[in-house]
């Protein structure tokens, strides 16, 4: 399993497994039974569905009452409290489907006010990472190998 | 997720407390998650905002690369780019950094799903919930410091040289 013996069929393997894995979990995703899209196949039927918007970004304010947030689908209207909001900010909502008004309406909803310096502490560490990475690892002869580590 | 460095801490704080080798791999397998999983997911999300040809399945495609199943694939495939001498350990501490890496994530609380822990096999999910999903932010300040603290404890300090046999 870990020989170099047929390396490269092995490496195929586990791309052809990744893959496989991303598509189904695509077509799960895409094949819920709730979210935005699921109610918007089917508006009056679906009036009054739950909703939850976790970690989706501000992308507009259009009013004191209303605003709209973006993921994988872009600028789904909600009706709640814009006082405490501004574009870019990212939220998390709960919130309940109005097939007449067409949008959601705000029940639960938590701001992340630190989201902003968590994406930045990625970021930093990832600058980190790749500024470590010459110091733990070498390359030698088509390999990664790591560097000795004082134990 | 949780952030990188607090990832990156907690994998230096277990191989010091742990003693095995292996630093850099598993400080690596700590960081691999967000970076194969998350990254691409939120860059595609975000240009696919300006770019709606983008479609939805190539956002997704990354997420079980953040699940057990797809980690287990993804520390597989990565361990046949180390030699093959220790390929196992290697291959050990990818996965071992990855799980650590979910098992700070499951701490989290999150609207919604939780982890997919099961996946493909089953569409159960979990976490913890016991700390929000930005609280790492206000660790950080202390834990970089108490890791750089530990990690020169562990193995920044000068060992004392042999002196002279006595008699």
């Amino acid at each position: 399993m870990f020989s170099d013996e047929g390396r490269r069929l092995k490496m195929l393997v586990a791309v052809v497994i990744i893959l496989a894995l991303g598509l189904r979990y695509a077509w799960v995703a895409a094949h819920m039974q709730s979210g935005w899209r699921w109610c918007m196949e089917d508006p009056v039927a679906r009036d009054g569905s739950s909703l939850v918007f976790p970690l989706w970004t501000v992308t507009a304010i259009d009013g004191p009452d209303r605003y709209r947030i973006s993921k994988i689908i872009k600028d789904v209207p909600v009706e709640g409290d814009t006082s405490d909001l501004h574009e870019g900010a990212t939220v998390s909502v709960v919130a309940r489907f109005d097939a007449g008004r067409t949008l959601a309406v705000e029940q639960l909803r938590e701001l992340h006010v630190l989201r902003k310096w968590k994406e930045g502490l990625g970021v930093l560490g990832f600058l980190c990472a790749l500024a470590a990475a010459p110091f733990a690892f070498r390359w030698r002869s088509g390999r990664i190998e790591e560097r000795s580590w004082r134990t | 997720m949780a952030d990188l460095i607090t990832h990156a801490c907690t994998a230096l704080l277990w191989k010091a407390a742990s003693g095995g080798d292996r630093v850099a791999v598993l400080v690596a397998g700590v960081c691999v998650p967000d970076l194969v999983s998350r990254v691409p997911a939120m860059s595609l999300t975000w240009l696919r905002w300006s770019v709606p040809a983008i479609p939805e399945w190539l956002v997704y495609l990354w997420g079980p690369l953040h699940m057990p199943t797809g980690m287990i694939a993804c520390a597989w495939l990565l361990s046949f780019v180390f030699p093959e001498a220790g390929r196992r350990a290697v291959f050990a501490n990818l996965l071992g950094g990855a799980f650590l890496h979910l098992a700070v994530d499951l701490l989290q609380h999150h609207f919604g799903v939780g982890y997919l822990l099961l996946f493909p096999f089953s569409q159960w999910d979990f976490e913890f919930g016991v700390i929000g999903s930005e609280d790492t932010v206000r660790i950080v300040p202390f834990l970089v410091p108490f890791t750089a603290a530990v990690c020169w404890w562990r193995w920044g300090r000068r060992r004392p040289r042999p002196g002279p046999v006595a008699g």
